[in-house]
């Protein structure tokens, strides 16, 4: 009931400073913008171009003081296409520094999600392991949350709070210990409370700090066992770019450290009927870091077109734990050839040659190692508009 | 071991002349919208110009990218204004 009332309340507010703002600088601004990507893989036992997508994004500028943005994405994943609401978010500026925002929207957890991994900011064809489907953290959050920038003399600093419904825990004997973070309902009356800070050192703007951090007390169904079982989790990440004179190029360096911890329980063991118990240390951790150089002074206009990015990447994810880290292409765990259980740590090293045809769009070339999974090479075409 | 002393070495050394040629030279406040459209798209991907998107797309995109990349109002104000032919 009292979430009922807070979401009638909300609606309401939004829509009156939406009509009092209307009336202040006139008419609703829209944008249609999206982005497309095909991808192809090839390795040893196959050769598909059957992989593809496209999101449609929505953003109005419902006066100077209200925003509304939205995406919803259709991509093909096995034998269908799925369509889905990425995030429908509604953003108030309530001064110079302060924005607040409520619906569904992309916490700034980390600088990978939402910013760095997203379409043509990805110099790669596919995401680090850890950092995509089935790592670590959220990519969408439901709640509401307050973000801005400032300087401060030759710096920047940005934020973003928010507090949300947080991450349901699966006590499921296949995934004991894993996380639905992206559920449409919340399972109980806990709330995640999350946020990320930026620093920008230097006046170009070329290095970004940032830490993040969410906590969330209780993750599970309240009237589960598993009730009190919560969360935390961290992110340290940094982005560089810097142009080299003498080289006639432009070099990026980013990276993001991520860290998971979950409290202890006692999760069902997979086809068991004595009623036995596993326990494990439900500690996860992922990072990656690239470094791409693109010769962007380069008098010719073929040459400087052309970009050079490298990426390797770890997750560990718990030992003795019935799950481990995902394998995207395949849609499955990675699991030891031998004993069929699934690896507690997989790293990943990929290197990609991208070809920008114009600024938000590229052709990715890439080649991929990752334990236990067969060597692979990509070909990706991405337009975003 | 010489060879992880050497790397890391190297890896210091490049960093730092990397750094220091970053040295801050001018108050954010100060500058122009032309200067904050370079040095802030550039973060994160390449600089579109500003026949891309039209006078009023340009405000819709600055807000955008103002809660996306977490750029401040005034830089955002200023990249607007260069990006629709104001400046």
């Amino acid at each position: 009931m009292k979430k009922t009332l807070l979401l009638i309340f909300l609606l309401t507010s939004i829509c009156s400073l939406r009509m009092l703002a209307q009336d202040e600088s006139g008419a609703t601004k829209l944008l249609v913008g999206g982005h497309t990507q095909i991808t192809a893989v090839m390795d040893t036992g196959r050769a598909n171009i059957g992989s593809a997508n496209f999101s449609a994004i929505f953003l109005y500028q419902l006066s100077d003081k209200l925003f509304v943005e939205s995406e919803i994405e259709i991509e093909s994943t096995g034998d269908a296409a799925e369509f889905g609401l990425e995030h429908a978010n509604v953003v108030w500026m309530v001064c110079r520094n302060v924005a607040f925002h409520a619906g569904r929207f992309v916490p700034h957890f980390g600088m990978y999600r939402g910013r760095l991994g997203e379409g043509f900011m990805n110099r790669f064809p596919t995401h680090p392991v850890g950092s995509g489907d089935g790592g670590i953290g959220a990519m969408v959050e439901t709640g509401f949350g307050l973000q801005g920038g400032f300087a401060a003399g030759y710096s920047k600093f940005n934020y973003d709070l928010w507090l949300s419904d947080g991450p349901h825990l699966d006590v499921s004997a296949e995934n004991a210990g894993q996380f639905d973070y992206e559920a449409f309902n919340d399972n109980n009356k806990n709330k995640a409370l999350g946020g990320r800070i930026g620093f920008l050192p230097f006046s170009n703007s070329c290095l970004e700090l940032g830490f993040s951090y969410e906590n969330a007390a209780k993750t599970e169904d309240q009237y589960s066992l598993a009730k009190s079982v919560g969360v935390r989790m961290l992110a340290i990440d940094a982005n560089f770019y810097h142009k080299i004179d003498f080289l006639k190029s432009t070099l990026r360096i980013n990276g993001e450290y991520k860290q998971q911890d979950v409290d202890k329980y006692d999760y069902p063991v997979p086809d068991d009927t004595t009623g036995a118990t596993l326990s494990f240390n439900n500690s996860s951790n992922a990072y990656y870091a690239m470094a791409s150089i693109r010769p962007t002074g380069s008098e010719n206009a073929i040459v400087r077109n052309f970009e050079l990015a490298f990426r390797y990447s770890q997750y560990t994810t718990p030992i003795g734990a019935p799950w481990g880290a995902h394998d995207q292409i395949a849609d499955a765990i990675i699991v030891d050839p031998v004993t069929n259980i699934p690896l507690s740590k997989v790293s990943q090293t990929t290197i990609a040659l991208d070809y920008w045809l114009k600024w938000n769009c590229l052709i990715k070339l890439a080649y991929q190692t990752e334990t236990n999974v067969s060597n692979k090479v990509f070909l990706q075409l991405y337009y975003g508009f | 071991m010489k060879k992880v002393i050497i790397l890391i070495a190297i890896i210091i050394s490049g960093s730092a002349m990397l750094l220091s040629s970053c040295a801050p030279v001018q108050k954010i406040a100060e500058k122009t919208g032309a200067q904050l459209w370079g040095e802030n798209c550039n973060r994160c991907h390449s600089a579109p110009s500003q026949d891309q998107y039209s006078k009023d797309h340009w405000i819709i995109i600055g807000t955008h990218m103002q809660l996306k990349a977490g750029i401040t109002h005034d830089e955002e104000t200023k990249i607007v204004a260069f990006l629709r032919g104001e400046q």
